[in-house]
């Protein structure tokens, strides 16, 4: 027993520090974009834990792969230290990145999506998407993306308050991992908080691992309306298969993919529903009851004319 | 071929319009309210109350939305992208508007329809119904105009200062949005009641999200003992009524045929005057008419009001679809009996 968990907490350990994930150096506001001049969003990748990381300087060797809301998916092959995308049209992208190389004949293949959506397109090209105004394009995806082996995906959160647009404390967010588009079923995902919580989601019997957005038990950040704190999900996958990449001849592979993400406090802090029940049905009450008066009072008023007459 | 013309003529003009935009309705609810399901998507520039708070069943989304957040810009963006993204949204709200004109109203709108069934609920009970008094009628009529300028008026100023005036909080983005009834009441119909809550993190945001609260309550209530109660205060219907004189779809009125008999007005959900008054005007699309076309079926004269779209009869009063309807009424009522 105490091996395995020895085990556990080494290969942990391994897996926080070799994860990757994208992280956007600048988010600008809406409408700083001029005429003629193209959205622009700077990201740079980071290695290792929400807490103790470093920026990559070289990304030689990565590929990112960028997915627009149409499906359209673009390849560019990484220089530098920082990813600068120009985004055409307004609604959502999805970012892929990936970096591989061969270590001790074993095949890293470190993976990390990052979601944004872009407020403002280039309006030579994409007048006809504002003339059509989609709407359905979701900030999830349907299915997992062909050019990645290995795979983490996000689906629809599950959430009990009434906005749809972020993630929020106590929000559920459900996911699934692929291998070469097959679901795994016996699988768990790393979960870390920028505050430093941490834990392992065990996926169920179809697959699915539920993260529920833990509560800060901080006293100073509840109810916080413009609080934001960063999370982190990673999923690893070790696999027999042997090849040769770069040249370099390997035995095993070893995956990993993160998706970073950013939440607020629930707006259930903040908010009552209970109270907005009783004020609809309290104003029906009133309403109905002044009705049902000014209604019994109009309709006295004559036979009362009626009797003095006589 | 033209007795077959005559006679889908004759059949349309006869037909029972009570069951027609009954089914209409219910048709266009499903589209609206749970299309996005089926991957139904006709954008977001919609001339109806096509809430786009009910994220996952919408089949489009609601134009007054989008107007809201585009406004809320810094002025200086509407040089940019912003600007011209609001041109092309207020084109494609009028282009949606005038093929249907006010029709989206009496036919399309979600909201419309919740207080078409609310009116038949009540029917159902028997109970009286209530009607705005004359007195009063004209201020509420100005209401719309005044929610309509409003609602314009407050993102505006989130953004920008105007007349030197200080700034809004960003609590009032959206404010017609917060006091819709439409945003609790048409998630409500997905099973989603998460847009009943009263915020209670600044106090604009109070104000508003208790507004909106008043606003439910008062149009479950209005909407049960007065037909169409909430679309004399319809910012919506306002902003239609800028764009309606070019519309394709119209209400029009030879005045030489029309005897003043009073049953068009008696038909009218929205108590309009003019329908039975006004024999001097042609076109008798106003600013409250939902163009249920009510008064069409309700007319006893051949060819004095007419539905028309782009110059084509495509409903219109005749004495024998009068008749008809009448016979069908006292049908129902002989079965009610």
């Amino acid at each position: 027993m105490k091996k395995i968990v020895l085990v556990l907490v080494t290969l942990l350990v391994s897996l926080w520090a070799d994860t990757l994930w994208l992280d956007e150096t600048k988010k600008k506001k809406c409408c700083e974009a001029k005429l003629g001049v193209l959205p622009l969003k700077e990201l740079s990748v980071k290695s290792g834990t929400l807490q103790e990381n470093e920026k990559l300087k070289d990304l030689n060797g990565s590929v990112l792969y960028i997915r627009d809301m149409d499906g359209k998916i673009e390849e560019h092959n990484l220089s530098g230290s920082k990813i600068t995308v120009t985004p055409q049209y307004k609604g959502n992208y999805h970012l892929f990145l990936k970096h591989q190389e061969v270590v001790d004949g074993v095949l890293n293949v470190q993976l990390s999506t990052y979601r944004f959506y872009n407020k403002e397109g280039n309006l030579s090209c994409s007048w006809t998407k504002e003339v059509r105004g989609k709407t359905s394009d979701s900030r999830y995806l349907s299915e997992p993306l062909p050019q990645l082996p290995f795979q983490l995906m996000m689906e629809k959160t599950i959430h009990n308050h009434h906005v749809n647009c972020c993630l929020y404390v106590g929000d559920i967010i459900p996911l699934k991992v692929y291998y070469k588009g097959e679901l795994l079923k016996d699988v768990s995902v790393d979960v870390e908080l920028e505050s430093g919580w941490k834990n392992i989601i065990k996926s169920n019997n179809e697959g699915m691992m539920m993260v529920e957005i833990p509560k800060s038990t901080y006293e100073q950040e509840k109810g916080d309306k413009k609080r934001s704190e960063k999370l982190l999900v990673s999923a690893t996958y070790d696999v027999n298969e042997s090849g040769v990449y770069d040249g370099k001849s390997y035995t095993s592979a070893h995956y990993v993919m993160s998706i970073p993400l950013s939440f607020g406090d629930t707006p259930l802090e903040y908010e009552s529903k209970t109270l907005a029940f009783a004020t609809v049905i309290g104003v029906m009450l009133v309403f109905s009851l002044g009705l049902y008066y000014n209604r019994r009072r109009k309709r006295k008023t004559p036979k009362e004319i009626y009797f003095d007459e006589e | 071929m033209t007795k077959n013309k005559f006679s889908l003529r004759r059949a349309v003009n006869n037909m029972n319009l009570v069951r027609f935009r009954f089914w209409f309705q219910i048709v266009a609810f499903a589209l609206i309210v749970y299309g996005g399901y089926i991957g139904l998507d006709l954008g977001d520039k919609l001339p109806t109350f096509a809430c786009v708070f009910n994220s996952e069943g919408t089949g489009g989304k609601c134009y007054v939305g989008e107007l809201q957040h585009d406004l809320k810009h810094p002025l200086e963006g509407f040089v940019g992208f912003a600007g011209y993204a609001f041109l092309i949204s207020l084109g494609m709200f009028a282009v949606w508007f005038w093929v249907l004109n006010k029709g989206w109203c009496g036919f399309v709108c979600p909201l419309g329809t919740m207080q078409d069934w609310l009116t038949m609920a009540r029917e159902k009970t028997k109970i009286r119904y209530s009607e705005y008094s004359w007195a009063n009628r004209g201020k509420i009529k100005s209401i719309k105009y005044i929610l309509l300028i409003l609602l314009l008026l407050l993102p505006v100023m989130i953004a920008n200062s105007v007349f030197g005036l200080p700034k809004l909080p960003n609590g009032l983005s959206m404010p017609f949005c917060d006091i819709c009834p439409g945003r609790m009441m048409i998630p409500a119909f997905t099973g989603d009641f998460n847009q009943f809550y009263i915020d209670f993190s600044s106090k604009t945001d109070i104000v508003m999200t208790t507004i909106g609260m008043i606003m439910t309550g008062l149009f479950l209530v209005g909407s049960f003992i007065k037909k169409r109660f909430f679309c004399y205060f319809c910012p919506m219907a306002a902003l239609q009524y800028v764009f309606s004189k070019p519309a394709l779809l119209k209400l029009y009125k030879d005045g030489s045929k029309c005897t003043k008999c009073g049953d068009c007005y008696r038909a009218c959900d929205m108590d309009i005057l003019e329908i039975a008054d006004d024999v001097t005007s042609k076109n008798l699309v106003t600013e409250d008419c939902t163009l249920c076309l009510k008064c069409v079926a309700a007319c006893p004269e051949d060819g004095c009001l007419e539905a028309n779209f782009m110059g084509a009869t495509i409903f219109e009063s005749t004495k024998e679809g009068f008749l008809v309807r009448m016979a069908m009424d006292q049908n129902k009522e002989n079965h009610a009996h």
